[in-house]
Parts: structure tokens; C-alpha cells; sequence
């Protein structure tokens, strides 16, 4: 066996076209995080709504989008969708649709079960009060709700800057693609796998220690500075929530 | 349709290659099932690890979960092929490489998993055990493992079905799975839509039954 | 203890007493300053074949922590139990395999002749009533199947559950799952039963027929050591009280003498205050 040499230094080299990459990185999650954020909860009132049609409708659109993997998802808009459309979808933009879809059915599922996980005796009190049922939800339901459903957000934010290296599959220049591109001309695929692992890594940490920063935040309102959890057991929660690998 | 999109829709090429794709996805299942049978074995040794209440041992078993949790399969599994192979001077093949990335990320979830599990039952079946002199390897056996057992088929059913969608992956690397398939068809007779619903019907179906049989199961064992 | 002292213990005893513990130590998270606690500090006992002790003291004095010592469920730290002959310490001998196996045969020996009921009842929720009481006598005493399943009808018989030995735990009322469990235990045939607090955790009007049970028990003429706030059950059926207190045992004498006219200061505080 001929012992391997380290090439550490091609990692340095590259760290401008990582970056670069990093950053489309984080311009896709960022983006999708927000357009599910949205999507997911039209979604989400559309299950609770009292229209039977809608709430059909809202349930086919959860179910039919977790069935799948986004790598699917993405073959399937990049080449599938474009060629029946005829329209040519870019890598970003194909990239956002699919991590989109895919994401605002999981949290469709996580904002119905926080609303629903809110007490009647809420609502009702409300209603008593004479607000309307807008005023109601705005004001008194989603506010609880919303504290509730925190974690499951974040969890999916860390899932869709992990799902979001899928898209260099189809030639996206993020920072899986950057680096794909940069083992076929520098040979040191090792190191520089290695060096994106960690960057995911170090990226999915700060995520969580923000989340649970947030959580503390969040927390103050309701509990009056309770000890609760303590923040390294608050950051666990998010790194172990999440969906299974894709 | 056709008159309206430019599109022409053409499911021949497809259907007649409904056998490769079968066999493609059959690849997929079992690649995913030896890779949960191996995860679920790594992830029992790693849970124990963890509440093994040794520093030495729940650390480092800690640190293994959070890492590979961190790495997007993808990433891991271009590691695995591409970057691991030349350091050790191996050559994997693609199915093993996909087998070693999908039974490492995995056992990083069912570690997780069988720890939860452990840790919800209540101490004092294990002292009734003992009390009643029944071994170490007897109390895991007969009283500990059975009641676990219910608490994470349902969770270990999602890893599984998470892992077969992970497996559809290994296309990127060349192993000849109903992705490839598809891909191919996509070349060479430019029908990408037929070619990837193709992929998406059989994965829906196959998740469907995955799910059912974890339903099935859990009703088998619910206790009343 | 030393060899001498054991031998000497050993003939005293001589078929008297069922079980001596001497100097009993035991402390929790040992190690992490903050953390540690000094449970039991120094506790002895004895119990003589056939007779009842009865365990008394507060919330936290470290009664449930002294049963455990017994059976070694939670080994002492320092001390011994010495029972029907055998003589244990906590000391694991990790060293040799030949003395390791020893002592696991002697821990196996205390806790298939000790049983044990516990506050709440930690049945197998996973198994019926049946089997539940046939788990130890297939598992540990080996006996066949089908020996083990009349015993535990026979036993369950004999706590009124005969008729319920099929039903699964989560089917029965808390008197039901208490009786079940002590059908567990009696299915060993131990020669010392252990009961910690086994009608606490049961709604008033359930807890005299499991108290009952116990007289029965008793007047059967098993060896009882039982932890309890029924001072009634204590006057009545319990042969000696011990009252112990942050660790140690404070008080020990004669039931009645003990519940009607405690000496120490304490005791009298704790009785006046449980029974009123
Ligand atoms: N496994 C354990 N780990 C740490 N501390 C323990 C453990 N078991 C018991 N303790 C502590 O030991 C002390 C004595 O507990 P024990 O259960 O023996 O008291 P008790 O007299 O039975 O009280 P109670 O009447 O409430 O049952 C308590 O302070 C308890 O918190
Ligand atoms: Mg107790």
C-alpha cells in the first residue's frame, strides 16, 4: 500500500471559490426557509379551514409532497417540468421550487399540530371577549402556537441547508458543487470533502445555537426566567430533531 | 395536451423498460435494507455507549451522533467514495460506498432512537427483574429489550423509509438504481418527465408499503 | 466483617435468624462532590425466621434504599448481609473470574429467595398476569414452562387473581396489579419477603384488602420485612418496629412498645405527627 500524502494546502488555495460557494449556500436555504415559512402556514390554515374542498386540497399537497426525496423533486422540475413547459428553469431557481415544495409540507404538518396543540379554552376566551375569529388566531392562538412550533421550524431550516447540497447534482455552484468542481481539477478530493463536511457541520451548530438563543427569548415572555432547560440541552433538541437522512 | 404544450408526451420508451426499473429499485431496497440492519446494530452499541454513564465512552459516542447528523449525505457519501478510498488506497465499489455512507448517517438516527428508547422505561422494571434474579442479559432480553422494541418501530420505520429515499443518492455514483435508470431513458430518448414520474411512482409506492408494513407491525405488537 | 466475626454471627443464628445486616453504608452519586448523598449511615438489623419488621421513618430517611441493600439491588457500600448462611458485601470482586462468579451466584441466590414488592407494583407491561408471575420461575429457577405456568395459576389463585391471569397489567385496577405482584414474588417461594410502602400508591378504599393480604401472608408464617405508614397494620401484624432517620436506625423495639410509647424524641415527632 503506497501511504497517502495530504494535500491540506489545496483547502486554503480554494477557500475564495468555497465561499463563493458557501454563499450561494446560504442564499438558496435562506430563500426556500422563508418561502416555506410562508407556504407552510397558507397550508397549514387551509387543513383547519372549514372549507372541505381546501382542507382536501391542503392534505393531498402535504401528503403528495413528503412522499418523496428532493433529489427526486429536483430531477424531476429541473428536467421534468421545464421540458413539459418548455420554460428552462435555472439550477438556483429549480433548486428553491423544489426545497420549497418539499419543506412547506413538513411545516405545514408542524405549524397545524403547534395550532392545534394551543388550548380551546384560549380561543374560546377570546371569542368571549368579543374579537373576531381573524383577531382571535392574529392576536391570541398563533402567538402561542408559534412558541410551540419554534424547534420544528428550526429542524427544518438545518434540513434544507443539508438538502440544499442536493442541488449540485443538477450543476448548481453551491458549496457541494464548488468543491465537486474544484476535486476534479485540484485531486484531493479527501481534503476537500472534508473541509465542506466541517463548513456543513460548523454551519448546522450555528444554526441550533441560534435557535436556541431564540427559544431563551421566546421563552422569557411566558415563564418569567425559569431555569428550564439548559442551553446546550436546548441546542441537542435541534440538532436531533429533524428529518432522517435524503 | 400535446396541442397545447410543446411537449410530446411519450411513455413508450418507459414502459417497455418497466423490468429495469424494477430491478433498479429492487437495488434500492436491498441496498437500503442491509444498510438499516447494519445502522440499527451500530446505532444499539452507540445508544449504549451513550448511557453507558462513562465519560470516556458517552463523549465520543456524543460527538459521533452530532457530527454525522451535521454532513449531508451527499457530502458524506462523496467522502466515503471518492476521498476515503484514495487515503486508505481502497477501492470501494459504488453499492459500497452508498451501503458504508447510508449505515453511518443512519446509525447516527437510530442511535438516537434506541437511546430515547432505553431511557423512557422506567427503572423500576429493571430492579423487578433483578429482584425476581433474573440476569443482566436476562433482564435485557426478556424485560427491557421487548418493551423498547414497541417504543421505536415507529421512529425506526421513518429511518428506514428516510434511508430508502437516501439510497435513490447513489445514482450520482454511478450504482445502476431506477434513478439511473431513468437518467439514461432522460439522455438518450429525451423524456425526462415520463422518465421521472416512472421513479416517483415506484418510490411513492414503495414507501407506501414500507409504511403500511410498520403500521401492521406496530398493531401486531401494541399491547392492550 | 472478619472471617471470625462471620463465623461467630453464623453459629448465633444458626437456624434463628433469617437475615443480619451489619453496618450498612450506602451513598448515591459517590464521587461528584456536589451531588453525593450519604443515604444509609451505618444501619444493622436482624430478622428472625417467621417474624414481621416493621420499617417506619420520613420521606427520604432511606427506608426504600435499606430493602434495596438486601437483595442487592443496590449493593452497599460497606457492610454485609448475611442471609440463611451466605455472607455478601458490596465488594464486587472484579479481579478473578472464578470469585467473580461466585458472587454472582450468591446475588442470584439472595434475590430468587428474597422477594420483593415494590410502591408501584413495576409490573411487566408487556406480559399477562400469567406470565408476568412466571417469568422468575422459568427465567431463574429454571423450571419448564408448564411448571411454572400451575405454579402461577396457583399462586395468582391464591391472591384472588385466578381469574384474571390472562388480562395484561394495563387491564387491571391498582389493587388488582398490587396482588399480581405479590403473587410474583411468592411464585420464587422465598424465604424473606420485602414490601416497600405496597399500598401507597393504591386509592383508600383498595388498601386494606392488599393489607389483608399481608396478614395472611404473616400469619402463614413468612419472614416479613415491611416498609410502611399503616401504623394499624404495624400494631397488629408487625412483630417489631424499627424507625429510622436520616440514615440511621433511631428507634427499634417491640411494636406496640414502639408505637404506643416511643422513646426518642424523634420517633415521637414523627408518630404524632402521622397520626393525627
Ligand atoms: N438512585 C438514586 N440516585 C440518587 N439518589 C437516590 C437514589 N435513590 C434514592 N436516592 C436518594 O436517597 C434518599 C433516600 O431515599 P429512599 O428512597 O431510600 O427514602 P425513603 O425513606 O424510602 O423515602 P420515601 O418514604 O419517600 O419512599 C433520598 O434523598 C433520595 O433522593
Ligand atoms: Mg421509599
Amino acid at each position: 500500500m503506497v501511504a497517502y500524502t495530504f494535500q491540506w494546502h489545496v483547502v486554503p488555495e480554494s477557500a475564495g471559490a468555497l465561499a463563493h460557494g458557501l454563499k450561494l449556500t446560504l442564499q438558496l436555504s435562506a430563500i426556500s426557509f422563508v418561502l416555506s415559512l410562508v407556504l407552510g402556514l397558507v397550508v397549514a390554515l387551509c387543513r383547519l379551514a372549514p372549507s372541505r374542498p381546501l382542507r382536501a386540497l391542503a392534505y393531498t399537497y402535504t401528503q403528495v409532497f413528503r412522499a418523496l426525496s428532493l433529489y427526486v423533486y429536483v430531477l424531476f422540475i429541473y428536467f421534468g417540468i421545464s421540458a413539459v413547459f418548455g420554460i428552462n428553469l435555472g439550477t438556483f431557481a429549480a433548486g428553491v421550487v423544489a426545497l420549497t415544495l418539499l419543506n412547506s409540507a413538513y411545516m405545514a404538518e408542524i405549524y397545524r399540530a403547534a395550532i392545534q396543540s394551543v388550548d380551546h379554552g384560549q380561543r374560546e376566551a377570546a371569542l368571549a371577549l368579543g374579537l373576531g375569529h381573524t383577531r382571535t388566531f392574529s392576536s391570541v392562538t398563533f402567538p402561542q402556537a408559534g412558541r410551540v412550533a419554534v424547534p420544528g421550524l428550526v429542524n427544518q431550516l438545518v434540513d434544507i441547508v443539508k438538502d440544499s447540497s442536493i442541488v449540485a447534482v443538477i450543476g448548481l455552484l453551491d458549496l457541494m458543487g464548488t468543491t465537486i468542481q474544484l476535486v476534479s481539477t485540484e485531486r484531493a478530493p479527501f481534503e476537500l470533502y472534508t473541509a465542506t463536511a466541517v463548513a456543513y457541520i460548523v454551519l448546522i451548530l450555528a444554526i441550533s445555537a441560534a435557535a436556541a438563543l431564540l427559544e431563551r427569548r421566546l421563552a422569557r415572555h411566558v415563564r418569567g426566567g425559569g431555569s428550564g432547560p439548559s442551553p446546550l440541552e436546548r441546542m441537542q433538541r435541534y440538532r436531533f430533531g429533524g428529518r432522517v437522512p435524503t | 395536451m400535446t396541442n397545447v404544450l410543446a411537449y410530446e408526451f411519450a411513455w413508450g420508451p418507459v414502459l417497455d423498460r418497466w423490468d429495469l426499473f424494477l430491478l433498479g429499485a429492487w437495488l434500492d431496497v436491498w441496498v437500503t435494507a442491509i444498510s438499516f440492519v447494519l445502522a440499527c446494530a451500530l446505532g444499539i452499541g452507540i445508544a449504549v455507549l451513550r448511557l453507558s454513564g462513562v465519560r470516556l465512552l458517552s463523549a465520543p459516542a456524543f460527538a459521533y451522533v452530532q457530527i454525522l447528523r451535521g454532513v449531508p449525505l451527499l457530502v458524506f457519501l462523496y467522502w466515503v467514495y471518492f476521498g476515503v478510498a484514495i487515503v486508505i488506497g481502497l477501492n470501494f465499489s459504488p453499492v459500497q460506498a452508498g451501503i458504508v455512507a447510508l449505515t453511518l448517517t443512519g446509525s447516527a438516527y437510530t442511535a438516537e432512537i434506541f437511546r430515547g428508547g432505553l431511557q423512557a422505561l422506567d427503572a423500576g422494571q429493571a430492579e423487578a427483574s433483578r429482584s425476581l434474579g433474573l440476569s443482566r442479559t436476562g433482564t435485557y432480553r426478556h424485560v427491557l429489550l421487548p418493551q423498547t422494541l414497541r417504543i421505536v418501530i415507529p421512529p425506526l420505520g421513518n429511518v428506514f423509509i428516510g434511508l430508502l429515499k437516501g439510497a435513490t443518492l447513489l445514482s450520482i455514483i454511478a450504482v445502476s438504481d431506477m434513478v439511473s435508470v431513468a437518467n439514461d431513458l432522460n439522455i438518450n430518448f429525451f423524456t425526462p418527465f415520463e422518465a421521472f414520474t416512472a421513479v416517483a411512482v415506484i418510490l411513492v409506492a414503495l414507501v407506501a408499503v414500507f409504511s403500511a408494513g410498520v403500521t401492521v407491525l406496530e398493531r401486531v405488537l401494541r399491547l392492550p | 466483617m472478619t472471617e471470625a466475626a462471620a463465623n461467630e454471627a453464623a453459629e448465633l443464628d444458626l437456624g434463628e435468624e433469617i437475615v443480619v445486616a451489619e453496618g450498612i453504608h450506602k451513598s448515591f452519586n459517590r464521587g461528584q462532590k456536589e451531588r453525593e448523598i450519604h443515604v444509609l449511615r451505618g444501619v444493622d438489623l436482624k430478622v428472625a425466621k417467621g417474624e414481621v419488621l416493621v420499617v417506619i421513618g420520613p420521606s427520604g430517611s432511606g427506608k426504600s434504599t435499606l430493602l434495596r441493600c438486601l437483595n442487592f439491588i443496590a449493593p452497599p457500600d460497606a457492610g454485609s448481609v448475611t442471609f440463611l448462611g451466605h455472607c455478601l458485601t458490596g465488594e464486587v470482586p472484579r479481579r478473578r473470574p472464578a470469585e467473580r462468579m461466585r458472587y454472582e451466584r450468591d446475588l442470584r441466590f439472595y434475590r430468587t429467595h428474597i422477594g420483593m414488592v415494590f410502591q408501584h407494583f413495576n409490573l411487566f407491561p408487556h406480559m399477562t398476569a400469567a406470565d408476568n408471575v412466571a417469568l422468575g420461575p422459568t427465567r431463574a429457577l429454571g423450571l419448564t414452562r408448564r411448571e411454572a405456568k400451575e405454579r402461577s395459576l396457583e399462586e395468582l389463585e391464591r391472591v384472588g387473581m385466578g381469574e384474571k391471569a390472562r388480562q395484561y397489567p394495563s387491564q387491571l385496577s391498582g389493587g388488582q396489579k398490587q396482588r399480581v405482584a405479590i403473587a410474583r414474588a411468592l411464585a420464587m417461594r422465598p424465604q424473606l419477603m420485602l414490601f416497600d410502602e405496597a399500598t401507597s400508591a393504591l386509592d383508600p378504599e383498595l388498601i386494606g384488602g392488599i393489607l389483608e393480604e399481608m396478614k395472611r401472608l404473616a400469619e402463614s408464617g413468612m419472614t416479613m420485612i415491611v416498609v410502611t405508614h399503616e401504623m394499624g397494620f404495624a400494631r397488629e401484624v408487625g412483630d417489631r418496629v424499627l424507625f429510622m432517620d436520616e440514615g440511621v436506625v433511631v428507634e427499634e423495639g417491640g411494636a406496640r412498645d414502639v408505637i404506643e410509647r416511643p422513646q426518642n424524641e424523634r420517633t415521637q415527632a414523627f408518630l404524632s405527627a402521622i397520626l393525627s
